[in-house]
């Protein structure tokens, strides 16, 4: 029943109730009627494995720590549309709700000292945005955007902690970067924070790319202003952007590394080491032994001071700061050897610029209540108390002072978010809308409702109820941007060192025909023959709902160094038919084998394309056994850790943009799946050796080449089965503008935005 | 009495040992795996930092919180704790268990009053009536509506009102306050002295944020009640009817007292015993009820969190709520084992 329908039924009831009500004469049987086909089908989204498509926070909490699991954007089980058109309501009836001040948006003025090149707001809309409605409704909450999320984005404020692009979302509008993309391009970058990009060509990235210089720029105010000491004086240098505050914030970035945390983005290129353990490890080799030893209940500042010499820490901190230093007014990074993605990095939210002498002191607030504890003071005697701390250890956890277009207000955790904007923003305007106020709502019809009143202007809608919402874009009061890529990617993984033991995926553990060996897969010929018994058309109409691309393998599309000609696997029963002829000297095919692929309840893609191939198979050979069974997602993520699972289905989600963050994890013998891949020693040092020298290499043409090279050999080998990449439909208000996707953000850059 | 009230109040600690350890002992089912997942947070779009998360770390977690320990032990540990005062730090509220549940108490404490009291003299009040006219008009209506509410899940009917109310005619919004309000509400002009919004907009001398605060109040309150209201009518009027055939109502009506008097002094006081006994469930289910309520009309409240810690195994925050709750249920119960006493003059503690 559509919303209308519906909405017209619910009227129904109440006209009868009134009816009964004023005659009289209704006997309560049609009341019992009337309730029991109120149907059920309204709000049960809130625990369905719900992938939003246009927030954070809303899969965190159905499949926390699954990166191997199957709930894949486009899996769930299409829910009957229920909700939708109800009669427009266009005028906010209460009376007191007139928001304070309409403030215009200022009209941009180009002040001297702004870059020459601007990120630009949008010019023209996006291309598949809906038109503004005609008879356009009056615009609630004008000068303020509201986002009605399922869950709070927020797990710290702190950028050296967040390592989560909900977090990075809040923080990149608060805090900025020494440089920033450039509109919608994730690999294009203007200067923010610094005047320059660092290039090759501008002499900022000297000594064959060992060292990188940002001119720094002036005269830019954090949002609080300068700080005073205990005594009541000012701080000097406080308040203001200083080359400093630069050095110290990655330092501290560097310095802080919260185990999962962000630091090892930083800390590999500067140090060559992946987290602050490791490089301690390094100077120390003898710490290593008594810290196994160690309670694991002792604070991280202890185990620290524990394991390693008082002279090992203040070498840690010394190298740390020789790391970055500051040299008037540019600040050097100088990086172990040449790290062609390292702008990349520096982009990135972790990297963002803090007010050193704000960090480090006791902030109180107007009544005299502490509101900050002091941070780390970039001291090297003092660092390991800032070492690793619980989340709301860090004296940043919930609160935040940049440099950014909006200044925190306010975080009251999973209740409300608020930022303002900062009125004397450096660049060429404010931000056009003067709040920006998160609510949150797990139910579906509620977030609706509010959508469709004008009291959201963007809310989360599930990939599984996206239909709910099309009734709301042909009355022109929602706008919708369809295919906006993620920078995400899905694919099957071939675990080529299958461990047995206590398995139960691979029934007799032999290749008798009823199970498959620890090594089914380590023959390239299996591992073809899977290949060509993919069907990718099958896969995007019946799997993902026709939502995605093809991926490649390895790379995603809008990735530097993608080959649009690399080859793919796609569906060729005979090849498949010869691949698994050839497998195990023929054996495996005269005698077959029988496997299990695990899937998440509601985790529909994998089980879809499991069943698929399993078709396939037996359609070439009888005795190929594919079983696709449901398991607890946490079992999987387990199994999938202690590498039981035969062939597991996995997604990865770039850091940042650029090759690196996609050959590491998937092909490199310490990236996140290929160290459980169990791949031939020899090529997988040959691929370590091609990841590391694409790494080093500067000249774009032979790093491209490079990654033409791992992309040819992930096919050659059948290393894994590319699926599809991710790209998913945003929908908002229509009358919110300036929409711009750039896949790099974490999410929407508010300053942007604008409502009319 | 009073030795009566010391008894059952004295029974709560060993209550509250023996709810959380049924709590630690179902926990322990769970795997350390499954309980990693509060500890890490997912990116939303699978980007996960568990990713980034190699076994030494993982194990280091496991043993930092004890994820590995056997259930006895943890259950300790966490005892220890308590006695401390430390309810430990829940992870879905981003706050220290207490904190967070003096935080939501208002909004939860504001909700059920507001539907407790209306709730039952209304009921009683209907199903006297109702009893008293039976067959009659008022009764066909009464009757009507009480089987309506009796048989309606109580989020259907959130829902239909969220439409009918908000989606349709816009006048009834969901959540706390509106934007406007909240915004003035939470910052430095506002004093929030207890945090209920209608007490705290009084005090402000805001009668435009108590009107709001207000409109949001209406649905949820309405919703949360009218299920419990339409029992406690039924058993109202069934418990009225069956009095006012007794031989003591014959008799008083035979001694010519008038009508008024043998409904209200007789029949009523009588009937409304097993009232009484069904007004304790009454106030359990709300306290079930604001779960949903809240989560529907998207009232932050305790329900709400309870919702939100129990489908992420945020085990102290689920272990405070259930504390809580069960002390209210506790409390709820004394109280009306005390107004036995009073409608029942059969009933002494002593």
């Amino acid at each position: 029943m559509t919303f209308k329908r519906w909405g017209l039924f619910a009227l129904l009831v109440v006209f009868g109730l009134l009816t009964v009500g004023l005659t009289g004469c209704g006997g309560n049987k049609t009341g019992t009627s009337s309730n029991s086909s109120s149907n059920n089908n309204s709000n049960n989204d809130a625990n369905k494995p719900a992938t939003a498509p246009n927030t954070n926070a809303n899969t965190a909490q159905q499949n926390p720590t699954t990166p191997n699991t199957s709930s894949t954007p486009g899996t769930q089980t299409q829910n009957p549309p229920t909700s939708t058109t109800l009669p427009a309501t266009t005028t906010p009836t209460t009376p007191p709700t007139t928001p304070p001040v309409t403030t215009t948006p200022t009209t941009p003025t180009t002040s001297p000292q702004n870059p020459a090149s601007t990120p630009q707001p949008p010019a023209s809309s996006p291309p598949t945005s809906t038109p503004p409605p005609a008879s356009a409704a009056v615009v609630k909450n004008p000068d303020t955007l509201v986002l009605t999320l399922t869950a709070d984005p927020i797990e710290t404020l702190d950028p050296a902690y967040a390592y989560d692009s909900g977090s990075g979302w809040i923080i990149f509008n608060i805090y900025e970067t020494l440089i920033f993309w450039d509109g919608d391009k994730p690999d294009k970058f203007v200067p923010m924070l610094s005047t320059a990009v660092p290039s090759l060509d501008n002499g900022l990235i000297k000594d064959d790319g060992k060292t990188y210089v940002f001119p720094i720029r002036k005269g830019i105010k954090f949002h609080a202003g300068p700080v005073k000491d205990a005594q009541g004086n000012v701080i000097p240098g406080s308040g203001e952007l200083t080359p400093d505050d630069v050095a110290y914030s990655i330092q501290r970035l560097l310095l802080e590394d919260r185990s999962g945390g962000p630091s090892w983005l930083m800390m590999e290129p500067l140090l060559g080491s992946s987290s602050i353990m490791d490089f301690g490890y390094a100077l120390q080799p003898s710490a290593k032994a008594g810290a196994a030893k160690l309670s694991e209940k002792l604070s991280a500042a202890e185990r620290l001071r524990t394991i390693f010499s008082p002279e090992t820490l203040k070498s840690i901190c010394d190298q740390v700061k020789s790391a970055v230093t500051v040299d008037g007014d540019n600040v050097a990074f100088h990086l172990k050897e040449s790290f062609a993605p390292f702008l990349q990095v520096v982009v990135g939210y972790w990297a963002s610029i803090l007010d050193k002498e704000w960090v480090m002191t006791d902030i109180h607030n107007d009544a005299g209540a502490l509101v900050k504890k002091a941070g780390w003071d970039g001291n090297c005697a003092s660092w390991p108390d800032f070492y690793d701390p619980d989340q709301s250890a860090s004296s940043l956890y919930s609160i935040a002072n940049g440099t950014g277009p909006y200044k925190f207000v306010r975080w009251r955790p999973n209740e409300e978010i608020y930022l303002e904007r900062d009125e004397g923003y450096w660049r060429e305007r404010p931000a056009n809308l003067k709040y920006v106020s998160f609510k949150f709502s797990p139910e579906l019809s509620t977030r609706l409702l509010m959508l469709q009143n004008g009291d959201a202007d963007i809310v989360t809608i599930p990939l599984a109820s996206q239909d709910q919402v099309e009734p709301l874009v042909q009355r022109e009061l929602v706008s919708k941007y369809e295919n906006q890529p993620t920078g995400s990617a899905y694919f099957w993984i071939f675990n080529q060192k299958i461990s047995m033991t206590d398995n139960p995926y691979v029934g007799s553990g032999k290749l008798d025909g009823d199970g498959i060996p620890a090594d089914f897969f380590s023959d390239l010929d299996v591992r073809q023959g899977f290949g060509f018994v993919f069907d990718w058309q099958s896969y995007l109409q019946n799997a993902i709902h026709g939502e995605g691309t093809r991926f490649r393998g390895a790379i995603e599309s809008s990735v530097f160094g993608y080959n649009p000609e690399q080859p793919v696997f796609d569906i060729d029963l005979d090849k498949a038919k010869e691949h698994f002829q050839k497998a195990f000297g023929g054996q495996l095919w005269d005698k077959g084998f029988k496997f299990i692929v695990p899937y998440v309840q509601g985790g529909q893609a994998v089980k879809i394309t499991t069943q698929i191939m399993a078709k396939n198979l037996a359609s070439i050979n009888p005795k190929f056994q594919l079983i696709s069974q449901d398991f607890q997602s946490n079992t999987i993520s387990q199994d999938g850790d202690l590498g039981k699972i035969p062939m597991d289905y996995n997604g990865w989600g770039e850091d940042y943009h650029d090759p690196n963050n996609w050959v590491f994890p998937i092909l490199d013998s310490n990236g996140y799946y290929a160290r459980n891949m169990g791949m031939d020693p020899e090529l997988q040092s040959q691929l370590d050796d091609m990841i590391v020298k694409a790494r080093r290499e500067l000249d774009p043409e032979k790093r491209k080449e490079t990654y033409f090279e791992l992309q040819k050999i992930v096919y050659d080998k059948a290393l894994i089965i590319p699926l599809e990449e991710w790209h998913r439909r945003r929908y908002t208000r229509s009358w919110l503008h300036g929409y711009l996707n750039n896949t790099a953000f974490p999410d929407y850059y508010f300053w942007y935005f604008s409502k009319s | 009495m009073l030795a009566y009230i010391i008894r059952r109040v004295a029974l709560l600690p060993l209550m509250w040992l023996a709810a959380t350890l049924i709590i630690f002992i179902v926990m322990s089912f769970l795997g350390p795996y499954q309980r990693l997942s509060l500890y890490l947070r997912s990116d939303p779009e699978m980007i996960v930092s568990a990713k980034h998360l190699n076994d030494e770390q993982r194990q280091r977690i496991f043993e930092k919180y004890g994820l590995n320990d056997p259930f006895y032990v943890q259950y300790f540990n966490w005892l220890g704790q308590v006695f401390q005062g430390n309810f430990g730090w829940s992870k879905t509220a981003q706050k220290p268990v207490l904190d967070a549940l003096v935080e939501r108490l208002p909004a939860t404490l504001e909700l059920t009053l507001l539907s407790i009291g209306p709730l039952i003299f209304l009921a009683i009040w209907m199903g006297v009536k109702s009893a008293v006219y039976q067959n009659k008009f008022l009764d066909h209506v009464t009757r009507f509506v009480a089987i309506t509410g009796y048989s309606l899940p109580s989020f259907v009917f959130a829902i239909f009102a969220l439409v009918i109310f908000y989606g349709l005619l816009d006048w009834l919004p969901p959540g706390r306050l509106s934007l406007w309000a909240e915004h003035i509400v939470y910052s430095s002009e506002f004093i929030r002295y207890t945090g209920l919004n209608l007490v705290d907009s009084i005090l402000n001398e805001r009668w435009d944020i108590w009107w709001d605060a207000f409109k949001h109040l209406i649905l949820p309150v309405v919703s949360l009640s009218y299920l419990s209201w339409a029992g406690l009518l039924r058993v109202t009027r069934s418990s009225m009817l069956e009095t006012l055939q007794q031989d003591y109502v014959v008799t008083a009506h035979a001694k010519g007292l008038p009508e008024k008097k043998v409904i209200k002094k007789h029949a009523r006081r009588n009937a409304l015993i097993p009232v009484l006994t069904l007004s304790g469930f009454v106030i359990v289910g709300l306290l079930t009820g604001v779960f949903i309520i809240e989560t529907v009309f998207n009232y932050r409240g305790v329900g709400f969190w309870a919702v939100d810690a129990t489908l992420k195994f945020d085990v102290p925050a689920v272990i405070g709520i259930t504390l809580f709750t069960a002390t209210l249920i506790v409390l709820a119960n004394l109280i009306i084992d005390i107004l036995y006493t009073i409608f029942d003059p059969r009933v002494r503690y002593d």
